[in-house]
């Protein structure tokens, strides 16, 4: 089978039994739910019952490309990570890009579905048709570039991109990630912990195989006209010149960035990690980009000499947040070492921030004893410290053992207090935004199935900072006059558009960040490059009405799972106010969420006081007959 | 008397993104495919290192010495070497003595650039501007672009890519 084709081929490797298994999918499934982010969702909601254990065999761990991917549409070379996460005990799924989707379609597969656990480790070879499992015991305990170099030697030949864990992964750190091409990750949810209790350490993939495009005339006219838009785009140029550390500086003005564990908001010498500083002192070396991409956000840094010598991609605006303003470290050197590291080690920079974070304060109130740290100097600001940390928790020695279980986990240990200052929900460390001072985010945060984080719904539109953004916010509104960001009106319609956006976005294999951050690719302009690109006729309300299928599927899986999971915000957002600045006083109190909630639960046709998706809607969506077992979800 | 354009590539700018492949392969097909490409992109990719490799249309021009059947032969109008394609019987010779896998072979025949007739569709995709279709004769771009090659070599350091 050619990919250009509507069906799905996937590869079903069960490394219990080593075996490898084709099934090819009809194309109702693309019908229903376009791929990607959308087919990973309904393969694991059929294919694992509630309450498997999420690092034993009955996990699967869906790795699932979209049908835009290998076609030259902008920012199309995504994969969605898929399977019940270590961190949540609930549904994940998690992104990323570099080259290995476009290598995986070239190889004429859409996804690949992992299930079992390998005695030995192994990694797994698609080469084209041919998947092989192969030994990985020289690997195991390698780093990920040392893991990518000696794959890709013993493999020879050109051509060859991994999805990889470091030892994080491998020790089952609570919040391990997958990292693609090197240096690109899968971060969140710890599915890299996933992989490793599978014994399964890189899959690499290489394909010499064609896409089929539909009608290449439509097709590539649609591609230079966005590429037109992104030339005119103030956002799209922010993340051209500097990546997304760009927004540190101007969050940090603004008093809006979680600095402290989220008790301060603005750090003194903040700036040292924003874009501007990073490319004035010459720490940033270049801009690559993922597959199909005109925008090449991902910035690569250097630190010429000294202890923190190195070279890596990244970090993020997440990153510098994480491990630099949230634990009040101004040493740009210290910061980029700690993301090298992660990406290295394979971890998760938001939620090792996070539990990294949790432990000074926990220090600091006394709490957690001073010596735990076996002499690393645990206050505020200690860069060395934050790096050593990190490496102790991949390799979970001594403190690093505990840390690497995420912050719910360390306050159920520690007690007292400590859970108040946990700040995650659901098992999640939040992202580095401050929810309080953004109504929109809060809400999305909250209704996010994988747990308070920017990775499901980017409502960007509510601060109204660039021209696309002030446009769709009036037209979501209905209205010219803008509420501000800490005002509730209109948020929960803002943040279901950016659900079925963002979900449909994932689904197709492209870009959150040209979607739903940037505002440069529109809705109607998906539907051209679906037409064009495979052939496929879907207006405006088809194409969202797909996205809100995933997000109620999505949704029922975790209900399967745990009937009690609230929506919800960590305590420390919905009961301290904001201590400093122009915001001083927001917080995401229970009633101002709890009436967010209800809106958008009457929106979504949900049950206003309890969230849960009824039948009406399901068989609406047509996820009724479509998924299996989803009847028995709902509630009679 | 139209001024004569070359296509320049300059390291520097390259993101890896690979549009520039893709777009050489979907322009007389309805096909992405590496295999079908006259542009291949090089990767270095722990030191994040991308290298367009494309026929440069150099002056040696070995691939031309090198067709048994000389089938490749200058076109006075467009100003370049071309493959006559009932000529070519598709044995891969030129492929295989040019220095940058500039030449594709398929079953049929040489797939040679043709610079797409004096609009190269490779440019027009690249939105970072690695790829550029310029004047000849302004020696100022070639100057900027050596010097940033230089500082490229200079700041990853020696290392295979450059040696191969």
């Amino acid at each position: 089978m050619r990919s250009g084709s509507l069906e799905f081929k996937i590869a079903k490797i069960n490394l219990s039994r080593r075996s490898v298994d084709i099934e090819i999918r009809p194309r109702s499934d693309f019908d229903l739910y376009l791929g990607g982010r959308g087919l990973n969702a309904k393969m694991l909601f059929e294919g694992q019952s509630a309450g498997v254990d999420p690092l034993g065999p009955d996990n699967l761990l869906i790795f699932g490309t979209g049908k835009l991917v290998g076609m030259p549409a902008p920012t199309a070379g995504q994969v969605t990570i898929t399977a019940k996460s270590p961190a949540t005990d609930l549904y994940f799924k998690t992104n990323t890009g570099g080259a290995w989707a476009r290598c995986l379609r070239r190889a004429g597969w859409d996804a690949v579905v992992v299930s079992g656990v390998s005695e030995a480790p192994v990694f797994v070879v698609i080469d084209d048709e041919t998947i092989q499992i192969r030994d990985a015991s020289p690997v195991w305990g390698k780093t990920v570039r040392e893991t990518d170099a000696h794959i890709r030697h013993e493999l020879g030949g050109t051509g060859w991109d991994l999805a990889a864990i470091g030892p994080a992964g491998e020790n089952l750190v609570r919040f391990a990630c997958v990292m693609t091409s090197l240096y690109h990750a899968a971060g969140r949810g710890g599915l890299g912990a996933v992989m490793g209790s599978k014994k399964l350490k890189a899959i690499a993939v290489r394909g010499s195989g064609e896409t089929l495009v539909t009608d290449r005339k439509s097709f590539q006219d649609e591609v230079l006209a966005i590429l037109a838009k992104i030339e005119k785009s103030v956002k799209a140029k922010l993340y051209v010149d500097y990546g997304t550390a760009a927004t540190i500086e101007m969050a940090n003005e603004g008093y809006s960035l979680p600095v402290m564990n989220f008790r301060r908001n603005r750090l003194e010498g903040g700036h040292r990690l924003g874009g501007t500083y990073l490319v004035e002192k010459g720490y940033m070396t270049n801009g690559t980009a993922c597959s199909s991409c005109p925008l090449a956000c991902h910035k690569f840094h250097q630190v010429k000499e000294g202890p923190y010598k190195g070279f890596s991609g990244g970090p993020e605006y997440e990153t510098l947040a994480a491990l630099g303003i949230g634990c009040c470290v101004t040493d740009t050197e210290a910061v980029l070492k700690g993301n090298e590291l992660c990406n290295d080690l394979g971890l998760d920079t938001i939620s090792a921030g996070g539990v990294i974070q949790w432990l000074l304060e926990s220090v600091e109130r006394g709490v957690v004893p001073p010596q735990i740290g076996e002499g690393l100097n645990l206050t505020w600001g200690d860069g060395a410290a934050m790096v050593e940390l990190l490496k102790r928790i991949a390799y979970r020695q001594g403190v690093g053992d505990l840390l690497a279980d995420g912050t719910r986990r360390l306050a159920e240990k520690f007690g007292g207090d400590s859970w108040k200052w946990a700040v995650q929900a659901n098992g999640l460390e939040q992202s580095r935004v401050d929810t309080r001072v953004a109504k929109a985010y809060a809400l999305a945060f909250a209704v996010n199935p994988r747990g308070p984080d920017h990775l499901h719904a980017q409502p960007m539109t509510e601060f109204a900072r660039f021209p696309e953004a002030v446009e769709l916010f009036k037209q979501l509104l209905g209205k010219e006059q803008l509420p501000p960001a800490t005002s509730t009106e209109g948020k929960p319609e803002l943040v279901r558009w950016h659900e079925d956006v963002f979900a449909v976005t994932d689904a197709l294999g492209i870009c959150s960040f040209a979607t739903t951050s940037s505002y440069i690719v529109s809705v109607p302009s998906l539907c051209r490059l679906i037409k064009a690109g495979l052939g496929m006729e879907l207006d405006e309300q088809q194409l969202l009405s797909i996205g809100r299928r995933i997000v109620v599927l999505e949704r029922m899986f975790n209900l399967r799972e745990n009937p009690e999971r609230m929506d919800t915000l960590p305590w420390r957002l919905m009961k301290e106010t904001i201590s400093e600045g122009p915001h001083k006083g927001q917080v995401n109190s229970e009633s101002e969420l709890r009436d967010m909630l209800q809106r958008y639960y009457r929106l979504q046709g949900y049950d206003p006081e309890t969230g849960r998706p009824t039948r009406e809607v399901l068989t609406s969506l047509g996820l009724i007959p479509d998924v299996k077992g989803i009847d028995e979800v709902v509630a009679t | 008397m139209p001024m004569k354009k070359t296509l320049l590539v300059d390291l520097t700018k390259c993101t890896g993104c690979e549009v520039c492949v893709d777009a050489c392969s979907g322009r007389m097909t309805d096909r992405y495919s590496e295999r079908r490409s006259m542009v291949h992109l090089r990767k270095d990719e722990p030191r994040t290192v991308f290298i367009p490799l494309l026929c440069e249309h150099c002056a040696q021009h070995p691939c031309v010495e090198a067709c048994p059947v000389e089938a490749i032969r200058y076109n006075e109008g467009k100003g370049i070497f071309e493959v006559i394609d009932s000529e070519c019987t598709a044995c891969g010779a030129c492929a295989e003595a040019c220095p940058y896998q500039g030449i594709v072979i398929t079953s049929e025949k040489a797939l040679k650039c043709d610079l797409c007739g004096g609009d190269p569709f490779c440019v027009k995709f690249c939105y970072p501007g690695a790829l550029r279709w310029v004047e000849v004769d302004s020696g100022t771009v070639l100057e900027d672009l050596l010097s940033k090659t230089r500082k490229l070599k200079e700041l990853r350091g020696e290392h295979e890519i450059w040696k191969s």
